[in-house]
């Protein structure tokens, strides 16, 4: 919430200026390795993406690397090696996520050993999910938003994402509990589509670990956030300098269809 | 503590005393031999413009009968020169007056005040030529500018608003921060490496409007002296430059009201006698009105919307005696942003100077300033069931006194003590909604600054100019408060710091050097060294400069900034004196610099230390300046050729890497034309090489977000900065006690798009690249105006 109101001065500032797209003569950074691995309380299988980079203005976004050896293991002495089964996605085959758990993903590729480990959190329950409306900058807006009561443990990780209408918004709205442990927190929702009555809201609020929330936060502060002064990439778990992250978390989620009544706070920022 | 450090600086410079006696010898015979020589005497006062009583800083004067006698008055408008008994022209000379002659017969010491007559402007086009003088070559200062009020008039800048700052960036070594940004980048130092003064008072935010003007009102100043890292040792606490700003006192002789309406801001002053002769007083104020066009929009919205900035300079002044003067000054300045009555930033700066100028004897002369500033911002929110502010101030109290002796012809001794009580609230949060942002207050940081120094002038066989010194700084932390030691990036410990208690002490000497040889008439060969340290440290981590951005003393964890600065200069006046040349080169290395991780949070968060780096920086170039000073066309050409690199581990792999502000090329021309003595127009046209940035060179998909890639930090460039301005002014009318002027101006002629930011989107589906650029043309008119009341002399 913190960063949001900087965010408005910035914003406020940029709306008066002159946009233009331009074409820059980038530098070359495709064919670097990225890593992605999930593994969740839930039923498996989990998944793992191996992929390169690709030149900024490609038309893809991203190539898909095969012949990837991968095992994910814990700490209590599970191991099991992923199946690939479609170019670039591999599946684990046996293994089962448990909070309190820590998890070992190695992934041999291109000669070279990468390895990242993960600590699953106990899940934190959403109380609801609602709205929240706000009179930004004269004009109303409505921000989804998700309650729950932060446990009492000093210093919890979150990430949350949106479904809006059935489909998940690709975007991360992380969160700490630094100032409201073991209170009631509300967390907005990041999203770019509008939202209507008779509009379904699923909101999934993920317990993370520490690196975790220093990916997703340095995600869209210093990588996706265009006011950054020095733009960088986030913050990986994964060794040998290869991209992306592996996590291991807890998921919960709670939904609701909007009506007028979905209203949990009416807010004027801006 | 403190005791502790000043016992082992102790212990490590006695035995090195041995070392030190030829050059104690040196001090010893260039300090002492001309005060026991015999039969001198000495002649001293003061120099001020003879219509508004205003001290002139600066001004020359010199015995016409003995060579290189010059002694320029002090930044009080004192002067002192120690010469032997006999009959002399005294003269005294200052840009834009008339030279001052007068016989005197010494055989005793005497006080001599000299009151100068500005050239009128019908005559200034015959006497200007023969004016300007070669201060600019013999003296031992270099890398110091000292800015013309009168020119700074006729330079076109935005909305038509004259702008001191905005003039200092068309110098060499001086970069600018952009569009919209009143920071500035002096040799390599980041924009909180300046140390902007306004009568002896520090101003933390040197800008309106998020950038776009700067503080200082140009009705209020004097004087203003930009020195790049060689500052005088009675300067301190800031790594890369000076800027001296010293207001005017105010009309001791007669009242006038003047003022300026724009199209954007409107200005005003009244300055007087409040005794004649004796005392003065100047009040100038200024508000800019964007926000009256709002009022005019229908949308209920917008028309609440406040977008405004007022600032006032106040100044008195009154001599007791000939030898005792006081003054008071302050300024106080506010931003207002405020949108639909709901949200609102406000910030800004208050100084406030009482000072004490007492003639000891003729040779010695004591300043004794209290000094107090502060600079604060507010955050509010205040909507239906949400009411959040967000509050931050910081607060110096200082004292300190400054004593020059003037030891004889071109030998003078500067010395004396600072002491400055710092305190810094980084921001506390106030809210009524704990579950939305919780209410938070992070510590206060206090510290504790002191600084004593000591500096001599001397000049040696006629053509040697010798300034050397010594500043002896420290920094406390102070009491009370919560300090944590950080090895890795969690608190290993917290412990706690009572009331009254001094912290980590850091003590640095700082040795400032500098010397001029004039080998030839009009020609100086310059070089000088010096070491500064700065203990407040500015976090930013937006592009833009916010003036929430912020400011942090230096704890166990973070230590003093340190630069050691050479530079070396050929100067050289010709023609008259009717131009000027310069070539300098430096060589600049920082340590202790400090950046942040990636990802940092620096608002509101207690433990922002764990988020800091720290790293080395080195900055080199090359300074051109050909400057035509005299005649109807005047004007410069500057030119920069500089790197400016930064090393932290954690970045980069610990390699060097371009600092964001490094621009290979700088180019800026001026000129102006008097084209009659009332009409002028002029241009300037800047050119540099784009800021290094981070742009993006790949991109790959990660939790089903595209995302961008980028390589090592700044690693690529800003298409390249380029800009021309064009005004003109017309004097409509211009009488003794009446005149007014029209100014027009157009900013950015040829409507170049310069980045402001580039944005890596993805748009569509697509990956685009999008440029935001803040400024095509911008036209403006000014009208300003002055009217003078003279009182009826009395004949008793």
């Amino acid at each position: 919430m913190k960063r949001l109101l900087i965010l408005a001065i910035v914003s406020g500032l940029i709306t008066a200026a002159c946009k233009k797209d331009i074409h820059l003569n980038l530098q070359n950074g495709s064919g670097l390795l990225v890593i992605e691995g999930n593994i969740t309380n839930l039923p498996g299988p989990y998944t793992v993406y191996l992929s390169k980079t690709v030149t900024y203005y490609d038309t893809s976004n991203g190539t898909p690397v095969s012949g990837g050896q991968i095992k994910i293991s814990d700490n209590t002495g599970n191991t099991d090696s992923l199946i690939e089964v479609s170019p670039g996605t591999y599946h684990t085959t046996s293994i089962t996520g448990v909070p309190g758990r820590t998890y070992h993903l190695s992934v041999y590729t291109g000669g070279k050993q990468y390895d990242a480990y993960s600590t699953m959190p106990p899940p934190v329950a959403i109380d609801s999910i609602g709205i929240l409306t706000f009179n930004i900058f004269g004009r109303k807006q409505i921000i989804p938003a998700i309650v729950f009561l932060d446990p009492p443990v000093v210093l919890n990780y979150y990430n949350a994402y949106l479904y809006f209408n059935g489909k998940k918004q690709n975007k991360p709205s992380p969160d700490n509990d630094v100032g409201t442990n073991g209170m009631p927190m509300e967390l907005t929702l990041a999203t770019d589509s509008s939202i209507k009555v008779n509009d379904t809201l699923y909101g999934e609020l993920d317990a993370i670990d520490l690196p975790m929330f220093n990916y997703w936060n340095s995600l869209t502060t210093t990588t996706l956030s265009n006011g950054s002064a020095a733009p960088a990439n986030p913050i990986s778990n994964i060794s040998n300098n290869a991209l992306g992250y592996f996590s291991a978390y807890s998921p919960t989620f709670s939904h609701t269809i909007v009506t007028d009544s979905s209203a949990i706070g009416y807010h004027t920022i801006p | 503590m403190l005791q502790n450090k000043t016992n082992r600086l102790i212990c490590v410079l006695l035995p090195n005393m041995r070392l030190l006696k030829p050059f104690l010898t040196f001090i010893a015979l260039t300090i002492f031999v001309p005060v026991f020589s015999q039969s001198k005497v000495t002649v001293n006062g003061s120099v001020r413009d003879a219509k508004t009583g205003e001290e002139l800083i600066g001004a020359t004067v010199f015995i016409k009968e003995i060579p290189n006698t010059g002694a320029s008055a002090n930044s009080y408008g004192f002067y002192s020169l120690t010469v032997p008994k006999g009959k002399y022209t005294l003269k005294a000379h200052y840009v834009g007056y008339n030279e001052f002659s007068l016989e005197v017969i010494l055989d005793s010491s005497h006080t001599v005040n000299i009151n100068l007559m500005p050239e009128s402007v019908e005559m200034k086009q015959v006497v200007i030529s023969a004016q300007k003088g070669d201060e600019n070559v013999k003296e031992a200062q270099m890398s110091a500018t000292k800015l013309d009020i009168h020119e700074l008039s006729k330079i076109p800048v935005i909305f038509g608003e004259k702008d001191l700052l905005k003039t200092i960036q068309l110098l060499p070594g001086v970069k600018s921060a952009g569009d919209g940004n009143s920071g500035f980048y002096v040799r390599g130092g980041n924009s909180d490496q300046n140390l902007i003064l306004l009568d002896e008072a520090l101003v933390y935010n040197a800008s309106h409007l998020l950038g776009f003007f700067s503080t200082f009102n140009s009705d209020a100043v004097k004087d203003a002296t930009l020195y790049k890292g060689n500052m005088p040792a009675e300067y301190g606490n800031r790594l890369a430059s000076v800027l001296d700003i010293k207001m005017k006192d105010g009309n001791d002789k007669q009242y006038s009201v003047g003022g300026g309406i724009g199209l954007i801001a409107s200005r005003i002053y009244i300055e007087g006698p409040i005794v004649p002769d004796k005392g003065s007083f100047l009040i100038t104020a200024r508000r800019t009105y964007a926000d009256l066009f709002l009022k005019l929009s229908k949308d209920t919205n917008i028309n609440k919307d406040q977008l405004y900035f007022y600032d006032i300079n106040a100044k008195a002044s009154y001599r007791i005696s000939d030898k005792d003067r006081i003054f008071a000054s302050g300024y106080f300045g506010r931003d207002v942003i405020s949108i639909s009555n709901t949200f609102g930033i406000s910030y800004g700066n208050a100084t406030a100077t009482a000072r004490w100028n007492h003639v000891i004897n003729d040779r010695l002369f004591s300043n004794l300033a209290f000094i107090y500033n502060d600079f604060s911002w507010k955050i509010s929110l205040d909507g239906s069931g949400l009411n959040i502010n967000i509050t931050s101030i910081i607060q110096d109290y200082g004292l300190k006194e400054d004593l020059e002796y003037y030891l004889g012809v071109n030998n003078k001794i500067k010395f004396g003590a600072q002491t400055t009580f710092k305190s810094v609230v980084p921001g506390d949060i106030t809210s009524n909604n704990n579950s939305f942002l919780p209410s938070f207050a992070v510590t206060r940081d206090y510290g504790w600054e002191n600084a004593l120094y000591a500096q001599h002038e001397v000049t040696l066989w006629n053509k040697v100019n010798l300034n050397y010194g010594l500043r002896l700084s420290s920094f406390s932390v102070a009491g009370p408060g919560e300090q944590f030691t950080f090895p890795s990036s969690t608190v290993t410990d917290t412990f706690g710091l009572a009331l009254g208690h001094l912290g980590k002490t850091y003590i640095n000497p700082e040795p400032r050097f500098s010397l001029s040889y004039n080998f030839a008439k009009n020609m100086s060969f310059k070089a000088a060294y010096s070491r500064n340290t700065q203990d407040i440290h500015l976090l930013s981590n937006t592009t833009v400069t916010l003036p929430t951005d912020r400011w942090i003393m230096s704890t166990n964890n973070i230590r003093p900034e340190i630069a050691d600065q050479g530079s070396v200069g050929y100067f050289y006046n010709f023609l008259n004196n009717m131009f000027e040349m310069s070539i300098e080169g430096y060589y600049k290395w920082m340590q202790n610099q400090i950046d942040y991780v990636n990802g940092a949070q620096l608002v509101a968060n207690e433990t922002v230390e764990n988020q800091l780096v720290y790293g080395n920086g080195r900055a080199y170039g090359g300074e051109f300046f050909l400057k035509k000073r005299t005649g109807k066309l005047t004007g410069w050409v500057s030119y920069t050729l500089s790197r400016t690199e930064l090393k932290f581990t954690e970045i980069n792999n610990d390699s060097w890497y371009p600092a964001k502000y490094d621009q290979t090329h700088n180019v800026s021309v001026v000129v102006i034309w008097d084209i009659t003595p009332r009409i002028n127009i002029s241009a300037t046209w800047v050119y540099n090489t784009g800021n290094a940035v981070t742009y993006a060179s790949g991109k790959y998909t990660v939790g089903g977000i595209t995302t961008p890639y980028y390589p090592d930090r700044n690693s690529s460039r800003f298409p390249p900065y380029h800009r021309l301005d064009i005004g003109a002014t017309f004097i409509l009318k211009k009488h003794r006690l009446w005149e007014h002027d029209l100014n027009l101006s157009i900013y950015n002629v040829y409507n170049r798009m310069n980045p402001y930011q580039i944005q890596f989107v993805t748009q569509n589906g697509q990956s685009v690249t999008q440029q935001i650029a803040l400024f095509g043309i911008v036209p403006s008119i000014t009208y300003d105006f002055k009217f003078t009341y003279v009182k009826k002399q009395k004949n008793n």
